[in-house]
């Protein structure tokens, strides 16, 4: 059974790995630039992608645990965020 | 653009950090700080500074909610359905943008924050003279909306109800459509949306708002990156500040008091308020 803590946890853990994916992207980014690689810009720009897109995934993971806990409603809002925020971003 | 000196590197983290903390305390992104300073203070072009600051709002936002969703302070179910309207808002003000004076639309939004800023200081000044209200153990729920969280401070639980979520969806459409006209946030219309109408006591309303702006700030953020016009190593450097302030600012949301926290928010509504004034006129 999938329940509000599981829900909740879901969300963080979706949050706090978007966030240290980001920092270890955006640090191997700067130390290889130091270094005077040239792979450096391309991981710091990884880095900021996937802190970029963290909310994204955050939306997505409150569509799927509404859905799980049979929350139509919210799971329905979710959807609409997520509908507006894909627009948003491809037609912006 | 200004050349990445030790010494300038040391000031944008510095600048990052206090962002963070003031971020993840008040509930508010920054940027209407953040975007003059790197202009200002760093002669970054406006567009690189609004990138730069979108990408440390989402930072704020995402770092902050993970925590406060596990402590319960961030309540999801409140914070998605305001989204809907802040979302559907953005867009209207993105489309409206070209139609209305952005003068008016900054007049009419600092004439507005100067009352909302004197109510969160009576109200928190009057929460403040009677004490800290814990309220015991979880009550049951009269709604989906509402909720409760530990509040060390309080020495309790803190339960409340959300009230008017009708008007305050709407209000949360117009703080969707200033961020769309005016670039910012809209941390600073949310906060006491949910406060001064909903009854959600002030942790909370900091916590949910951090919530919600990093999603429409990811929306904007991305449409920059798509551009090219986020400066990657400044913005990289003032994100890492801005982690370490949230990190530290989640403490300290954690342990102060609501009724503080409001009268500090009240006086961030009125800079804020004035600063919208002096730039119409």
């Amino acid at each position: 059974m999938f329940q509000e803590k599981d829900f909740n946890r879901l969300i963080q853990r979706t949050l706090l790995g978007g966030v240290f994916l980001s920092v270890f992207l955006m640090s191997a980014g700067f130390g290889l630039s130091l270094a005077g690689s040239p792979s450096g810009p391309g991981l710091l720009r990884a880095g900021l992608l996937a802190l970029i897109l963290t909310p994204v995934a955050r939306v997505v993971m409150l569509v799927y645990g509404y859905w799980r806990t049979g929350e139509s409603y919210f799971a329905l809002a979710s959807f609409v965020v997520l509908a507006v925020l894909a627009v948003s971003m491809l037609a912006g | 653009m200004p050349e990445l000196t030790p010494l300038i590197s040391l000031a944008l983290l510095g600048f990052g950090a206090a962002i963070g903390l003031l971020g993840s305390v008040l509930g508010v992104g920054g940027g209407i700080f953040m975007v003059p300073f790197l202009v200002l203070v760093f002669g970054v072009p406006i567009h690189q500074a609004v990138a730069a600051s979108l990408v440390a709002i989402v930072a704020t936002s995402s770092a902050v909610a993970a925590v406060n969703v596990e402590r319960g302070l961030a309540n999801i179910r409140l914070g998605i359905a305001l989204e809907v309207t802040t979302a559907l808002g953005s867009v209207a003000g993105a489309l409206l943008a070209n139609r209305l004076s952005g003068a008016a639309v900054q007049l009419l939004f600092g004439l507005t924050l100067l009352p909302v800023s004197v109510l969160m200081f009576l109200k928190g000044r009057r929460a403040l003279r009677h004490g800290p209200a814990a309220s015991g153990p979880r009550a049951a729920k009269s709604s989906a909306f509402d909720s409760a969280f530990y509040d060390p401070a309080a020495g309790g639980h803190t339960n409340y109800e959300v009230r008017n979520m009708a008007p305050a969806s709407g209000v949360s459409f117009f703080a969707g459509s200033l961020s769309g006209l005016l670039g910012i946030g809209g941390g600073v219309v949310q906060v006491p949306v949910m406060n001064l109408l909903c009854g959600v006591p002030m942790k909370a309303a900091a916590a949910t708002s951090n919530f919600i702006i990093g999603v429409s700030a990811a929306a904007s953020a991305f449409v920059y990156f798509r551009r090219g016009l986020v400066p990657m190593e400044l913005t990289g450097v003032i994100v890492t500040g801005v982690l370490l302030g949230s990190f530290l600012g989640i403490y300290v949301l954690y342990k102060a008091r609501s009724e503080k926290l409001q009268i500090i928010f009240s006086a961030l509504t009125l800079l804020v308020g004035l600063k919208m004034l002096f730039g119409a006129i």
